[in-house]
């Protein structure tokens, strides 16, 4: 096991506080003093002072695959009620279950997990996510009425998302029945001539990036909705990043994950090649061979604000991209809102229906 | 000299006195008592010469008004006398004697060994032109027995026997001519004629009456006429023949429409001629059928003819009001029944209530923001794609071919000559 001690807990270099990555700035940014640092400063600081400690930093870049705990360090939470796990630093104090919502209540041996490669730290922040949230309300005619003042906001909190990301090539080789339809008339018949034609495309394509949810607590459907993420923004991994939120174990292997990218994949590689089918009536695959291969793997963290609320007894769960701010999360829909503007479109549009039939059928 | 010259001269002027008494006798026709006007005559004349001619049995029809108090016998002998007839042993004759003094008439045969007119016959001919006569209308008299002469002699040539009083037909049976086919230029029938006796014999009166003054009204003839039989003729050949050889069409327009009942198969069949084609198009036709035929199968025929003679009216009132016709881009207009107004109802609130709920789900959609996202194509490398074989085959072509409806999208009326040679429109179905 390979222990690297730069772990969350970074001093700030003025007043010796634990330091956090701030959003706002993209930079380590104090708490305690708010005077901001650039990551790379606070931690070549941080090595320094590990150095004036004396104390052996083993670094092995190639194999640099796991992060493990030292016991100042990390600390794993897990759920008693859903299973979810999180690891947070000292300071988090994770009280709650970003999953299920339930109180936290083990804090159990921090076994170490998978190194990211890259990393998009934080852009936007807390209260970044709070309006969004009220954002998100508006404009829905069948949101609740009370759903907005009364809805009770249990618990924002930032966490990192696991992510394999996969570069693919993918081969495809798809047939094709396409129709040319040609009608005409005379004075005695309607004619229709229907040519019939086979069409092949071969070729290939490739990807990369496609994000694959790695974290099994966390739903994929969710994480999904919040893409894309600019990959711009990424930078190496540093554990500093992470300080001031909560990361997500890698749960899922790659293997499980292959088969996700190679749907998206195939999806995609159908899209495109249909697109090449041009000049036809109809067009219908009727053979669809797509091939994929994973050329690379990054494994990367990617941030997620994700909010729980609950209402009349039942909880929601939004979240928001940290990068972007895209902001997801279904709502509930009040029946009797439904009903009742199914109602006025039904029968505004019977009247004018009838109107129609009555003055230009009769 | 001068002897033989007046002599010569006494001669020539008997001559000229006798021929030019003989000129009132043209053929077949004596209208002594001038009861028919000239054209009726000529027409006349030329129907029983042909009869005569084609049966070796000559047809005559004598009108006198002899106020000398004899009887109808005695002026009919004198009649004979003065027009030779009957004079050998060989000439078959037949001779119809209508004494308007008398007010009375009647029929004489003569020299037809093999009889071709029994007594049940003539006396069947002598009912048959009873109510004519009494109406003084003896053009249709003297027409009616040109048909039947011509109908007994063709039976007794093609069946070798007369009609007998268990033979006699009714008289539908004479209502087209055997030989040639001459149309007569005023009607001969009444406008009413139930052979097939469908109606009560009040009903029968009333439509008659309706019919004659509608057909004033509008200058057109309306006619009605079943039958039990059609005969070897066809719907649309019965129609125009009944309709051509009775002599229907309006006096100054020659306008018509009639409609004819065949009960052995339940034929119905309308008919027009002159403007009427116009009047009533092939659209018009189907929708006055539509109206009428349900009564019919009902069995309730003088309804049924009732209202095809007020759509008739209804009709001919329209054109005369708007100078338009009802046709496929004019239709009848019928105040929508609730039927209608209750399937139009129907149509609207299920189009409503699909389009309601397109609109409500896409205001629900609104609602669900977290899908799983089915493609890759944020992911895709710019320019990546590269096409390694692109081949587009023809196989095959396969035409198809559908009749196009042209009758439904054209309208106006469609025409047809009939065996006398006019023209005609209408049209028909069976109920």
């Amino acid at each position: 096991m390979i222990i690297i001690s730069e772990l969350l807990e970074y001093k700030c270099p003025s007043c010796g506080g634990a330091i956090e990555f701030d959003t706002a700035s993209q930079q380590m940014k104090c708490p305690y003093c708010r005077t901001e640092f650039a990551v790379e400063s606070v931690k070549q600081y941080d090595e320094a002072l590990k150095q004036q400690q004396g104390e052996n930093i083993q670094w092995n870049s190639q194999a640099a695959e796991f992060i493990s705990a030292d016991e100042s360090g990390m600390r794993s939470y897990r759920c008693q009620s859903c299973g979810g796990e999180v690891i947070g630093d000292e300071t988090m104090a994770a009280s709650s279950c970003p999953y299920c919502g339930n109180p936290i209540v083990v804090i159990e041996q921090f076994a170490g997990m998978l190194k990211p490669d890259v990393v998009i730290p934080f852009k936007l922040d807390k209260e970044a996510a709070k309006t969004a949230l009220r954002n998100h309300y508006n404009g829905k005619r069948l949101l609740p009425k009370f759903f907005k003042s009364e809805n009770h906001l249990d618990e924002i909190r930032g966490i990192y998302v696991p992510f394999g990301l996969f570069n693919a090539d993918a081969n495809a080789n798809i047939d094709y029945r396409c129709t040319k339809v040609r009608t005409w008339s005379d004075s005695r018949y309607n004619y229709t001539e229907t040519s019939y034609y086979s069409a092949l495309r071969a070729g290939s394509l490739a990807f990369d990036n496609i994000p694959v949810d790695g974290s099994e607590k966390m739903p994929d459907d969710l994480m999904e909705s919040i893409e894309p993420y600019n990959y711009k923004d990424a930078v190496d991994f540093q554990t500093a990043y992470l300080s001031g939120f909560l990361a997500d174990k890698y749960d899922v292997g790659a293997e499980e994950s292959i088969p996700r990218a190679n749907n998206r994949i195939r999806t995609s590689a159908a899209e495109v090649f249909r697109s090449t089918v041009t000049g036809y009536t109809t067009v219908t695959p009727t053979t669809t061979n797509v091939q994929t291969t994973s050329t690379e793997v990054h494994y990367a963290l990617l941030p997620v604000w994700i909010l729980n609320t609950s209402w009349k007894d039942k909880k929601y769960m939004f979240a928001m991209n940290g990068q972007t701010g895209k902001f997801v999360g279904d709502l509930p829909c009040d029946k009797g809102l439904w009903w009742r503007w199914f109602g006025i479109y039904s029968g505004i549009a019977s009247v004018i229906a009838y109107l129609i039939v009555h003055f230009f059928f009769n | 000299m001068k002897k033989l010259f007046s002599i010569v001269v006494s001669l020539l002027l008997v001559v000229c006195l006798v021929v030019p008494a003989s000129a009132e006798t043209t053929g077949y026709v004596f209208d002594d008592a001038n009861v028919l006007e000239s054209e009726d005559i000529a027409e006349l004349n030329q129907r029983l010469s042909l009869i005569s001619s084609s049966y070796n049995f000559e047809t005559y029809f004598i009108t006198g008004n002899e106020q000398d108090g004899k009887e109808i016998k005695d002026h009919l002998n004198a009649a004979c006398d003065t027009y030779k007839l009957g004079k050998d042993d060989t000439t078959k004759t037949i001779i119809l004697y209508l004494s308007i003094s008398d007010d009375d008439y009647m029929i004489r045969t003569i020299n037809q060994e093999d009889k071709v007119f029994t007594n049940a016959g003539l006396t069947y001919i002598i009912n048959k032109i009873g109510e004519e006569f009494s109406a003084k209308n003896y053009y249709a008299v003297a027409w009616k027995y040109a048909n039947m002469c011509d109908g007994f002699l063709d039976y007794a040539q093609r069946e070798g026997t007369p009609y007998e009083e268990d033979t006699l037909p009714e008289y539908s049976a004479f209502f087209m001519p055997c030989v040639g086919n001459q149309i007569p230029h005023k009607r001969i029938l009444p406008y009413f004629i139930d052979e097939a006796d469908l109606v009560g014999s009040y009903s029968e009166s009333e439509l008659n009456q309706k019919l004659e003054k509608l057909s004033k009204e509008y200058q057109c003839d309306i006619a009605i006429v079943t039958v039990d039989s059609l005969g070897s003729r066809t719907p649309v050949e019965y129609a125009d023949d009944y309709f051509d050889y009775n002599g229907f069409g309006y006096d100054t327009t020659q306008d018509g429409v009639a409609l004819i009942i065949g009960m052995e198969n339940r034929d119905w069949h309308i008919t027009t001629t002159g403007a009427a084609i116009h009047t009533f198009t092939d659209y018009g036709i189907t929708y006055i059928g539509d109206q009428f035929v349900s009564y019919l199968s009902d069995g309730q025929y003088a309804d049924g003819f009732n209202e095809f003679a007020d759509q008739c009216a209804s009709f001919l009132s329209y054109e005369d009001s708007t100078g338009k016709v009802y046709d496929t881009n004019n239709k009848v207009k019928t105040p929508a029944s609730l039927e209608d107004i209750l399937k139009d109802i129907g149509i609207a609130l299920i189009i409503g209530l699909i389009i309601g709920l397109v609109l409500v789900s896409r205001l629900k959609a609104q609602l669900k923001s977290v899908r799983f996202q089915p493609d890759a194509n944020n992911y895709l490398r710019p320019g990546s794609m590269v096409l390694t074989n692109q081949q587009d085959l023809f196989l095959y072509t396969n035409v198809t071919k559908t009749a196009r409806q042209s009758e439904s999208s054209g309208g106006g009326s469609s025409t047809h000559s009939s065996s006398s040679g006019s023209s005609h429109g209408g049209g028909g179905g069976h109920f």
